[in-house]
């Protein structure tokens, strides 16, 4: 369909004129050419990608250790009375102040180094993850778990038959929030202070009024979030097959 | 929110449930592949309410017997105790003469939902305790109830009827020696009713298990078993044998008989 593409196309013309007739001036938004220009040759020199790089590593670290964590924590208290018992209240005391707002403290504690990103990025993730996988766990029908108990399975292969894909649509609920604050403080985290990634090349272009490599930024850092997006969908219609297949099966 | 998981709390099933009473009495003889199955006052209630009073059965191994009784008299609650999924307040539970703990040796349960895992294939669920051979033993299991050409469907696409023939496959693959049957057929229309009656009937007597079945429906206890129980407040109102030829004709006037008879003892 080419309609709904129309539109759009038609602003960048217009944007596009606008800035070589004078109305918007490079200040305020450079013309998409330039922006263009910006990437090609920030591609040629090999900067852009080790930029993206390594903010794309930086995500991904602390997606993985504020994630792993969470799912194991949340396996654990929900798989288990006695530890929600001792953690669950504490964790969601924890939970209601919201990440962002401990920076300060991050500061102080980590300096403004690699590790007071990752973690922060790892602090927003946990939490979401962790109180799907509790909640997925918890969800899980009785009734087969009690199914399961009939047929004598061992614990292991109640967790992976039963309870693991019971709590599976509620876990990667978990995964794609966190995957959307993970984008969301990693640029905050860069933005604030970097001497890499992409918030280090935007805020240092900003110094030299090279709008049009800002820009290239915040697109970048969009199409990433939308990436990590499509790559849970992909997981979803994976792991999730079986609901998937019931939803269509149920419209037909 | 509510359920206790209890994960850490499960048995391995290698580690034998079963405790060999001490000095226990003669067992009786059990024929085959069929449980011997022994209550011996067994009482159950739940806070203050009793549900079952302390009652003693006594169940050859092979038979087949009919649990009939009000909405809430106990028979789910009887058939739990039996399958070890909860335990007495007082008395013993006894399969094959062995004081029973945890979850019953040899016994499968089919419920009024099929219980089929949404997220495997239907041969994956008959053969959910998987074990050497599995997929061969799964499919011969659905050819028994005549869903082999099913085997690679999800359940969510299967009609009630076909959900309960594959959670009834699942029952039997492993070859159980106590088949516990809590109103498997409650959902399911006349017709589709009369058939799984007979394929239970027919598994049955292949099989050689001992069979429990609560039901609702006084006909079909009449019709399947060999002796009927009507649990009455929580005690057994009426224990009859019923000794007529298989199949058994729901018009044969000594079925009807025998239906009012029940019937009455469990609307005093
Ligand atoms: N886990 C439980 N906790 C509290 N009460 C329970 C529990 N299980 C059963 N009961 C109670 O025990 C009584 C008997 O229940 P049960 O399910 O055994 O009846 P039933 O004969 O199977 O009834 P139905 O024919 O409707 O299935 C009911 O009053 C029920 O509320
Ligand atoms: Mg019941």
């Amino acid at each position: 369909m080419i309609v709904p593409w129309l539109l759009p196309a038609a602003l960048l013309i217009v944007w596009q004129i606008g800035a070589e007739v004078g109305w918007i001036t490079m200040r305020t938004l450079p013309p998409p050419l330039s922006i263009l220009t910006a990437a090609i040759s920030l591609c040629r020199t090999g900067e852009l990608e080790r930029q993206v790089l390594i903010s794309c590593q930086r995500a991904a670290l602390g997606f993985l250790v504020g994630g792993g964590l969470g799912f194991g924590l949340g396996l654990l208290t929900g798989l288990s009375r006695p530890v929600e018992l001792v953690l669950d209240t504490s964790l969601q005391m924890l939970r209601n102040v919201p990440h962002l707002a401990i920076i300060p403290m991050v500061i102080l504690w980590f300096g403004i180094g690699e590790s007071a990103k990752l973690f922060l990025i790892a602090l927003g993730v946990f939490f979401p993850i962790y109180l799907n996988t509790f909640h997925g766990v918890r969800m899980v029908e009785t009734s087969l778990i009690e199914m399961g108990r009939i047929y004598r399975l061992g614990p292991w292969a109640m967790f992976r038959r039963v309870i693991l894909p019971g709590a599976m649509p509620s876990i990667l609920i978990g995964v794609r929030y966190g995957l959307g604050i993970t984008w969301l403080t990693l640029i905050v985290a860069e933005t604030i202070s970097s001497s890499s990634g992409i918030g280090y090349m935007t805020m240092n272009a900003r110094e030299f009024l090279e709008t049009n490599i800002v820009l290239l930024g915040i697109l970048i850092y969009a199409l990433l979030g939308k990436l990590a997006d499509m790559a849970t969908r992909w997981l979803e219609h994976r792991l999730l097959a079986w609901h998937h297949n019931f939803q269509t099966e149920a419209e037909a | 929110m509510q359920n206790d998981l209890g994960l850490f709390a499960f048995r391995p099933p290698e580690g034998g449930p079963l405790e060999r009473k001490s000095g226990g009495g003669p067992i009786a003889p059990h024929p085959g592949n069929g449980t011997h199955l022994t209550l011996r006052g067994v009482s159950k209630g739940f806070g203050d309410r009793i549900v079952l009073k302390p009652l003693d059965l006594t169940i050859e191994a092979g038979n087949f017997v009919g649990i009939v009784g009000r909405s809430g008299g106990g028979k789910s609650t009887m058939l739990r105790l039996v399958s070890g999924l909860t335990a007495p307040d007082t008395g013993t539970v006894l399969h094959n003469g062995a004081k029973l703990s945890g979850i019953a040796p040899r016994t499968t349960m089919m419920f009024q939902d099929a219980r089929l895992l949404p997220w495997q294939r239907v041969l994956s669920n008959v053969g959910i305790t998987r074990g050497s051979g599995w997929e061969e033993k799964s499919r011969e299991a659905l050819r028994a109830v005549g869903l082999e050409d099913r085997a690679k469907d999800w359940p969510a696409v299967l009609s009630c009827g076909q959900r309960q023939r594959v959670a009834l496959a699942r029952a039997l693959v492993a070859h159980p020696h106590l088949l516990l049957l809590d109103e498997p057929l409650g959902a399911l229309d006349a017709l589709t009713r009369g058939e799984m009656q007979r394929l239970i009937e027919r598994l049955w007597q292949e099989g050689g298990f001992t069979t429990i079945l609560v039901t609702h429906d006084v006909a079909e206890a009449v019709a399947l078993a060999d002796r009927v129980i009507v649990l009455r407040d929580g005690l057994i109102a009426l224990d009859r044998a019923i000794d007529l030829p298989r199949p058994r004709k729901r018009t044969d006037p000594e079925v009807t008989s025998l239906e009012t008879e029940i019937l009455d003892q469990i609307l005093t």
